[in-house]
């Protein structure tokens, strides 16, 4: 705790100076870092693990992790949001495997529900058609895939970040963000495909 | 985003929004009209649209109270009993499931003893070449271990 203090440079970030008071014992810094962060992650482990319920159960372990471990956080080995994700990224990598032995000796359905559970959000909403390809095609990207674009957009993490948390090199980011962005154009062009070809169609028919 | 609710997060957070937490940093930066200088014109456009299309709603007042409340559980864990992960339920189903087998044998082994012992002394002095026990001469005069060879 207060060797964590002193190895803060003076001009630390906040997230860095929270860390420091949660290692110290304090609630009212945990609840400040959870108000940070508590929305990014749910976005990030709800879109990674196609479930809202898990992603609040991964959440809320990732804050008790963090308020275990806060004095581990070393600033000068990068910066707190990072350590954050990483935390977050491996409760999730460990969820989703848990739910997978689950669907397989038949205790869970195994769907994606956050697609189904927004679906009619997007209804109600007239949410753009686009932000539910932009979903149904997230959840059906190679797991690396999702994680290093979600990183990205949601955590809004750079590559070096991004490949620190994967466990990977920053050459390999680079081609599963490539890959990741290919896949969800493509997505997009062929259902704007389909509907132009449908649109002509309806002007023929 | 509009700007009521920038301006509510920038007391939030503070007035410089690249000092934000994601994705309110993103959005800010949207919202703004400024550019990702890390990100390449079409891939920030796609950036946007997938945290966009992540949107779920988060109650983070609850989340902190829930958090805060296991934090402050985890204090007093030696005052109780844990609460068992789900992802450990099922290990710990079948270790017990496997200690209930044993226990049931050796119970059953334990109560059938006195049985157990004649047929393994039995089967000892058989092994051995001499009576078995409580099978003198008197009682069998033929061969030991006749009829079993």
């Amino acid at each position: 705790m207060r060797d964590m203090s002193e190895r803060l440079p003076p001009d630390a970030d906040e997230d860095s100076r929270l860390l420091a008071g949660i290692a110290a014992g304090e609630q009212a810094a945990l609840r400040r870092f959870v108000d940070r962060h508590g929305r990014g992650l749910t976005l990030f482990a709800a879109r990674y693990l196609g479930s809202v319920a898990d992603a609040e159960d991964a959440v809320q372990d990732v804050f008790v992790a963090v308020w275990k471990n806060a004095a581990r956080f070393d600033p000068a080995r990068g910066r707190a949001s990072t350590w954050l994700y990483r935390i977050a990224a491996n409760r999730c990598i460990d969820l989703r495997r848990w739910r997978r032995f689950r669907t397989f000796v038949g205790l869970d359905a195994g769907h994606d529900t956050v697609v189904a559970e927004t679906r009619g959000a997007d209804a109600a909403l007239g949410a753009r058609q686009e932000l539910s390809i932009v979903r149904d095609g997230i959840a059906g990207l190679p797991e690396r895939q999702r994680m290093a674009i979600l990183l990205r957009a949601v955590g809004d993490l750079d590559v070096p970040a991004i490949a620190g948390i994967m466990g990977t090199s920053a050459g390999s980011v680079e081609q599963l963000l490539v890959r990741a962005r290919r896949r969800l154009r493509e997505r997009l062009a062929e259902v704007d495909g389909k509907d132009t070809t449908k649109g002509q169609n309806d002007e023929q028919g | 985003m509009n700007r009521d609710e920038f301006e509510g997060l920038t007391r939030r957070f503070g007035d410089d929004a690249g000092r934000w937490p994601a994705p309110y940093r993103q959005e800010a930066r949207r919202f703004l009209g400024l550019e990702d200088p890390d990100a390449g014109a079409g891939d920030d456009d796609l950036d946007r649209l997938v945290l966009a299309s992540a949107h779920v709603p988060v109650d983070e007042s609850a989340l902190a109270r829930r958090v805060l409340a296991r934090a402050d559980a985890r204090r007093r864990i030696w005052f109780g009993p844990a609460r068992i992960e789900d992802r450990f339920v099922v290990p710990l189903a079948v270790a017990c499931l496997v200690l209930a087998f044993i226990g049931a044998g050796a119970l059953g082994y334990a109560a059938g003893e006195p049985d157990f012992r004649g047929t393994e002394d039995a089967l000892l002095a058989l092994a051995a070449g001499e009576a078995p026990v409580g099978l003198s001469e008197a009682d069998n005069p033929g061969e030991i271990g006749e009829g079993w060879l």
